[in-house]
């Protein structure tokens, strides 16, 4: 039982895992964009675009999760992204970011 | 007064040079280190040596931002202003850094207005206690001039005056340049006469000011003359002074001179004049001669190096209304562009601050994307008019984009709501939706959840102000806020109706439509030939009522059904989902949908919530099964898996409602029906027998078997009876076959019952089993693809996983198999596993096994490039070490010393050496002259040693870092005597004492408190004084910050995040053992068990036998039994009684009804073993064990059994007063609680023939007392009838005692009084009565029970009289007698007193 339950628990976090953090995302670009823009590379399951809702505006970063990791390799098999003429930085997210 | 124009000054004396030149001075910041001497003003030396930590800072702000840019932002400076000022009075050389900031370096500021942002400073700084000296009056007329700010020189030198501080040179110079900015050339001389009288020199800065101070008046000629008049001062003309003269050129419009002067500068001196040239520019731009400005600044070289002060120009210009010229002078900064990055964005905002005219910007907008200097001028023109609140030109601007065709997005919108929000103007809000809506943009559902409703109060009222003030614009976005907003506002009814009315506009629309419609498309307007055609209803259906999938509100949705109780709301909302195809429209359909929606409804409520929702969901699964809602398979048993830790099991069984086809049965059977093997063979062929249904006690029968490990048997059975094996009944055996390495079996059952294309799935732990049986017996293909399929059926995976994974690979890596290796990790990795390094390192091992070197170390190298991990590097140096392969230890060698340094690398060669016993090779790598203590390896080899008992290997670690630079040699002996202290070695610790003395170290108190008690615990005599501080005791030897955080966090109730820190600190740090006890009391305080037994796990790998203290350890029991993890709670008991812990009562009771009540009579008969000679110490009574057995009996459906066991044990235990078993009050209440009427009524009869047969009236009490708690009083005055008069007084009192602890539990107390009042002492009954009704807050009842001992005239005890007037008080009621004046502890005492004294 005490498996099961450890077990829930990982499988809650890996669910809510991202695959990739991408940083210096431009003004102009919303979730939608970002999806239609790494949907080249794989099926995008989440896309997560944190705004400030003191601004309105997006906090310049976000994350994205693939359907698999071989989306996640085509990503990184480009050597640079570049998103309405503005370079993104992309970095493999870390167990770190954790929601919730 | 002498007039400097006429004649020289050779009087004069000239000490120095001053101010070089004014262009550098913006850049003071910068330039002031590498020009020491010739620039500064002040010395900044002082300032330094009085500089705090804060004015580093601000220091480092400013100079940041000058270094960059050459320039600072208004908002900067004001930020440090700010924060200067927070901490009180500002130090001097913070006023003048603030103060000296206040002039050029605030290009993007209006003059006057940077003036007056100085005098701010100045007085508020002033208030603030700040004391003025010289230096910053001098600062403060360096901004005046730089600002150009008009004053009078005479009244600021009285100023000072005044305030009692001497004007210096500086001060004069400053002031002489003030009155030649207005031309006023008397008043110049009037101040050159002080500097004369004084004595002080006249600089070069002071020739300048006089040139432009001639020239101003009208004299250009005599402004010309200065400069061989200081000639003959012997002060040569420097860019200073020429800046001087082209400024006066340019003031005049005099092009030819400027040329002139320039090309005779250029050819005489010889100076960089790009920077002087620039401020030519600026004077002609201010002198309004803009023609001459394209000759000037041709003349610059726009360099890298000139950037900022180009920048700063083009600001400037902007600043003073020179856009043009400043758009100008910007272009040709172009050829300065690198690479394709936008340029002028300084340059746009800026304009967008100045509030520069839509069109301006259009046109350099243009410009700039004509001359391809950026790529997107318009967009960033937006953003910067949403940062600064701009609605009109961000309106104008978008206008403008989607003139030009570019794209515009509804997060654009953003901002603007946000301001109108928080200046909560709704007009603005409206206006906002509409000329989106005009410019063709539709907003999205995050626009109206996040920025527009919550204006409103409902989307009822949203909708209608919306509608009223027309910006109603009916979109996907807004039906899917409104659902979203309802729901997440918990109004589900709302949510429906939206749903609903979205249908009904749908199909009104339909019913409106006849045979041509009028379609309106990318704002073209399309005349559509109807006919009905499927193909058009659809196109219709999408166009304007899209579909919104489901995805979009679902969290909503959930956070509205948590908060609502509803049922039949949740089951329509869910059937609307179901059947209306536009909430699920994405491909797999409904069924997928509604199953994904059940699955993260249940998955986002907490075990509690689902305990506390389970009627609510119970209905709801009802429901949707009435409306023929299903959902796959697959969904449901991720449901099941959901709910299991819940304890729920009749919701699981309903949840079965769910799926598709019926073909599940029960997977999970309670511990508790596992009865012995012969039993349940009997109880099976009889059921076969009669024909009954057979399959749970099959089911019971292979678990009993698999328990037994009797696989030959399991199997036997499982054929014998295979068409009534269920699925939990295989799932098991499969398991029993892995451990019992029958491979065949194992796979040929998973084959039959678990295939690869069913959704149904074994668990993780019985998965792993056959990846284990399969790699062990070679069938990697086999083993690869059951990891395939744990992927594909998204198989949990926790730490425990990740463990077994490792052995497995470990496994085949000591087999020496390389490809099984290399495989298996492939696949165990592409499970996506969270990063353990710990995985890799069987790639090594295997080729060490091996023995096959190079391969291990491509191997570590290959580990290291792919996954940043070095691995097993120490396994492969000792191993090179033993073989002597010098080259591959070279190649080692080299690998780490240029990926971590030569230091890492000479320590792992020397752990190496010391771990081969190459002792004297050890001793040369550490004295490697150079090399310095490192702690964290020193400890991490000296642990290793410890835990891996190598005392000689150790023992030289210690000797050979004796001269090992700023080594803790304390620390050293401390490991050594840890070792001592494990194997109990006191001769060994002795010498290592005398060692500690020979190497003259002073041990800290904690190194002897360990040795002391060493030689204690071995009966030996402490050769010293042993300090107080035993290192058990943690609080003041705590080594580090975060033990004593987890400590402090757990204090204050915070486990969550002390567990955060231990996590943080596990694998760095190793805690005491009082630190797990407590964070692990603490976690289990908060119902954290996972989490507390993770440290408990940690503790039992760092410290050796470990053991939970009592406390933490029985609120682990209770935990567990909590979450019905009872096997556990068993092995933590026996855990702690073997290492002579004791339990606490409310942990030994817990357990041991949760075993009776599970009916496992072979656990309960463990436990009693186990406690045997100890229930006296714990508390536990013996007839709760008995009662507890007698239940299991009864939960085993074995009435006679618990007879049989039971009233022997009554009958003895009346004769046998020590290990009594009395009374069956505790089984009495579960079956009659429980409903198990026919137990009731045979334990009933056991009692009255215990009383009437054997003289034994406990039973029969307990009977009467039973009837009386379930309100069963007409039994219970039967049984009075036959028994009265043997009732003992002395259980009554106990039994309301016990009442009166509880609130709701009057009516016992008042059923005894009506039943038996001879029976009670009505002084105690009237008290516990009383004491009922208070705890129910029933002040009536608590008066007329007080009225009734008056009218009956009993003496209430003080103490009830005291509890008594408190109740009242508490409730605002007079007290109708004096309150007893003493406190309750002192009645208690009384009381207790009384009792002792009776008795």
């Amino acid at each position: 039982m005490a498996a099961a339950r450890a077990a829930r628990e990982a499988a809650r976090r890996s669910r809510k895992l991202f695959d990739i953090f991408v940083a210096e995302v431009p003004w102009t670009v919303s979730s939608k964009e970002l999806k239609e823009y790494f949907s080249q590379f794989g099926s995008v399951q989440r896309c997560q675009l944190p705004f400030d809702k003191d601004t309105g505006f997006h906090k310049r970063y976000c994350w994205i999760k693939f359907s698999t990791p071989e989306d996640v390799q085509n990503v990184f098999q480009k050597d640079s992204h570049i998103l309405e003429g503005a370079k993104v930085a992309l970095k493999q997210a870390s167990q770190a970011h954790k929601l919730g | 007064m002498y007039k400097l124009t006429e004649t020289p000054v050779p009087y004069l004396i000239i000490h120095g040079v001053e101010g070089r030149n004014i262009m550098y001075q913006i850049r003071f910041l910068t330039v002031a280190p590498q020009q020491e001497g010739s620039v500064k003003e002040e010395p900044i030396s002082e300032i330094q040596t009085r500089r705090t930590w804060q004015f580093d800072w601000a220091l480092n702000k400013l100079d940041n931002s000058v270094r960059k840019t050459g320039r600072i932002r208004k908002t900067l400076l004001l930020k440090i202003f700010h924060e200067i000022c927070k901490t009180g009075c500002p130090g001097s050389n913070q006023t003048l850094l603030l103060l000296r900031s206040c002039g050029t370096l605030l290009p993007e500021v209006l003059l006057p207005e940077r003036t007056e942002l100085a005098h701010m400073m100045w007085d508020k700084m002033k208030e603030l206690g700040a004391v003025y000296d010289t230096s910053h009056y001098n600062a403060l007329l360096k901004v005046y001039l730089q600002n150009e700010h008009k004053f009078s020189p005479t009244e600021f030198l009285a100023r000072m005056e005044e305030a009692n501080v001497q004007p210096n040179r500086v001060t004069y110079q400053r002031l002489i340049a003030a009155y030649c900015n207005e031309g006023d050339i008397e008043g110049a001389s009037e101040i050159l006469g002080f500097m004369k009288n004084k004595d002080l020199p006249i600089t070069e800065a002071v020739f300048s000011s006089l040139v432009k101070g001639h020239a101003r008046s009208g004299d250009v000629k005599s402004a010309e003359n200065i400069l061989s008049v200081m000639r003959m001062a012997g002060v040569e003309p420097g860019p200073d002074t020429y800046l001087s003269l082209l400024n006066v050129y340019a003031e005049k419009g005099d092009a030819d001179s400027i040329k002139k002067t320039i090309e005779e500068v250029e050819k005489t001196e010889g100076y960089v004049m790009d920077r002087i040239l620039m401020q030519v520019i600026f004077s002609l731009a201010k002198a309004g001669y803009p023609q001459y400005i394209e000759d000037i600044k041709e003349r610059i070289r726009f360099e890298k190096e000139l950037l900022p002060d180009a920048m700063n120009l083009c600001l400037t210009l902007v600043t003073h209304g020179f856009e043009d010229i400043g758009f100008h002078i910007l272009k040709s900064l172009n050829p300065l562009s690198r690479g394709n990055v936008d340029h002028g964005n300084f340059f746009l905002q800026h304009c967008v601050n100045r509030d520069m005219p839509v069109n301006k910007l259009k046109q350099f907008c243009t410009e700039l994307k004509e001359a391809e200097m950026h790529s997107a001028p318009l967009p960033f023109i937006l953003r910067c008019a949403l940062e600064t609140n701009k609605s009109a030109l961000a309106i104008d601007v978008m206008k403008i984009m989607k003139e030009e065709g570019l794209p515009l997005r509804p997060h654009y919108s953003w901002p603007l709501l946000v301001v109108f929000q928080k200046e909560k103007n709704l007009g603005g809000i409206f206006e906002v939706l509409k000329v989106m809506h005009e410019l063709g943009v539709e907003l999205d559902v995050e626009t109206y959840t996040n920025y527009v409703f919550k204006n409103f109060a409902d989307s009822e009222t949203a909708r209608a102000q919306l509608k009223k003030n027309d910006c109603l614009f009916e979109t996907v976005g807004l039906s899917v806020a409104e659902i979203r907003y309802e729901a997440a506002h918990g109004r589900l009814n709302n949510v429906l109706d939206i749903s609903l009315a979205e249908r009904s506009q749908c199909s009104q629309v339909f019913t409106g439509v006849n045979s041509i419609m009028i379609v309106k498309a990318n704002d073209n307007y399309f005349i559509q030939d109807l006919n009905a055609s499927r193909t058009f209803r659809d196109f219709f259906f999408f166009f304007f009522f899209p579909p919104i999938d489901i995805h979009h509100f679902r969290n909503s949705l959930i956070l509205g059904f948590k908060s609502s109780d509803d049922v039949s709301l949740w089951s329509k909302i869910t059937e609307l989902l179901y059947k209306d195809e536009r909430y699920c429209l994405t491909p797999p359909g409904p069924t997928e949908a509604v199953g994904y929606f059940l699955y993260h409804l249940i998955d986002s409520m907490s075990d509690s919530e689902v305990q506390a929702k389970e009627e609510r969901l119970r209905q709801y699964f009802h429901q949707l099964k009435k409306m023929n809602i299903v959902i796959p398979t697959s969904h449901y048993s991720g449901i099941c898996r959901l709910l299991d830790p819940s304890q729920v099991p009749e919701l699981i069984k309903d949840a079965r409602l769910l799926p598709h086809k019926k073909s599940l049965t029960t997977d999970n059977i309670p511990e508790s029906a596992k009865s012995d093997v012969s039993a349940l063979e009997k109880k099976l062929e009889k059921r076969k027998a009669e024909n009954q249904p057979i399959t749970d006690v099959l089911k019971q029968l292979v678990h009993a078997l698999c328990e037994e490990e009797n696989m030959q048997k399991a199997l036997e059975v499982k054929a014998k009876y295979e068409p009534d094996m269920v699925v939990g009944g295989y799932a098991a055996l499969i398991n029993l076959c892995c451990r019992h390495d029958n491979v065949e079996e194992a796979m040929n059952l998973k084959e039959k019952v678990f295939p690869k294309n069913s959704p149904v799935a074994l668990d993780t732990g019985k998965y792993i089993a056959l990846v284990e049986v399969l790699a062990k017996h070679g069938r990697l293909e086999d083993a690869i693809n059951i990891l395939t399929e744990m992927k594909e059926k998204d198989v949990p995976i926790s730490d425990r996983t990740v463990a077994s994974f490792f052995r497995i690979l470990n496994a085949a890596a000591m087999r020496g198999e390389v490809e099984t290796v290399h495989r298996l990790h492939e696949t165990i990795v592409n499970l996506g596993l969270p990063e353990t390094a710990v995985l890799h390192s069987p790639l090594i091992t295997v080729h060490l096994e091996k023995d096959d070197m190079t391969a291990a170390l491509e191997a570590l190298m290959n580990c290291y490039k792919k996954y940043g991990k070095i691995l097993q590097l120490h396994n492969i140096y000792c191993r090179l070490i033993e073989k002597g392969d010098a080259d591959l230890l070279q190649k080692v060698s080299d690998f780490i010393s240029s990926e971590y340094g030569d230091m890492m690398a000479l320590y792992d060669l020397f752990f190496a050496f010391l771990q081969t016993g190459k002792y004297k090779e050890a001793r040369k790598v550490i004295e490697t002259p150079g090399l310095r203590a490192h702690t964290g390896r020193l400890h991490w080899f000296a642990k290793r040693c410890i835990s891996s008992n190598q005392m000689e290997t150790l023992e030289h670690l210690v000797e050979l870092t004796q001269n090992l630079f700023e080594c803790d040699r304390d620390e050293m002996y401390y490991f050594l005597l840890q070792l001592c202290e494990s194997n109990g070695d006191w001769r060994k610790a002795e010498a290592v004492w005398t060692k500690i003395q020979e190497e003259n170290v002073v041990p800290r108190e904690k190194t002897l408190a360990l040795l002391a008690d060493i030689l204690e615990k071995n009966g030996q005599v402490v050769p010293f004084d042993v300090p107080k501080v035993r290192h058990e005791d943690s609080s003041l030897t705590d080594s580090n910050v975060e033990e004593r955080r987890i400590k402090i966090l757990c204090r204050k109730n915070n486990a969550k995040e002390a567990y955060n820190i231990f996590l943080e600190m596990q694998g760095k740090k190793e805690f005491h053992h009082r630190s797990y006890d407590i964070l692990i009391k603490a976690l289990l305080m908060q119902n954290c068990l996972e989490e507390a037994i993770e440290v408990k796990h940690a503790a039992e790998t760092h410290i050796k036998g470990f053991t939970l203290n009592s406390a933490a350890s029985s609120l682990l029991i209770i935990s567990q039994v909590r979450r019905d993890y009872l096997k556990d709670a068993m092995a933590v008991l026996k855990g702690i009684l073997d290492s002579g812990v004791l339990p606490t009562r409310p942990a030994v009771t817990a357990l041991i009804q949760a075993l009776a009540e599970k009916g496992d009579l072979k656990n309960l008969q463990a436990l009693k073993n186990m406690l045997e000679d100890i229930t006296k110490l714990i508390g536990v009574s013996a007839s709760l064990i008995a009662n507890a057995i007698a239940l299991a009996h009864t939960k085993n459906n074995d009435l006679d059994a618990a007879v049989e066991y039971l009233e022997p044990l009554l009958i003895s235990g009346a004769q046998n007063p020590d290990q009594a078993v009395k009374n069956i009050s505790y089984l009495l209440r579960k079956v009659s609680e429980e409903g198990l009427e026919p137990a009731f009524e045979k334990f009933g009869v056991m009692a009255e023939r215990l009383a009437s047969q054997f003289g034994i009236y406990r039973p029969v009490t307990d009977l009467f007392l039973q009837y009386v708690s379930a309100d069963r009083v007409d039994d219970a005055r039967s049984l009075i009838q036959r028994y009265g008069a043997s009732i003992e007084k002395r259980d009554l009192v106990t039994f309301m005692a016990r009442s009166a602890s509880k609130p709701g539990q009057a009516k016992k107390i008042e059923t005894l009084l009506e039943l038996i009042p001879e029976h009670l002492d009505m002084e105690i009954t009237y008290r516990y009565l009383m004491k009922c009704y208070e705890l129910d807050g029933d002040v009536a009842s608590v008066k007329a029970v007080y009225e009734k001992t008056k009218a009956k005239n009993i003496q209430l005890h003080e103490l009830t009289l005291k509890s008594l007037a408190v109740f009242l008080k508490k409730v605002g009621e007079p007290v109708p007698f004096t309150e007893p004046p003493e406190t309750f502890k002192f009645y208690v005492e009384q009381l207790r007193k009384r009792r002792f004294e009776t008795s």
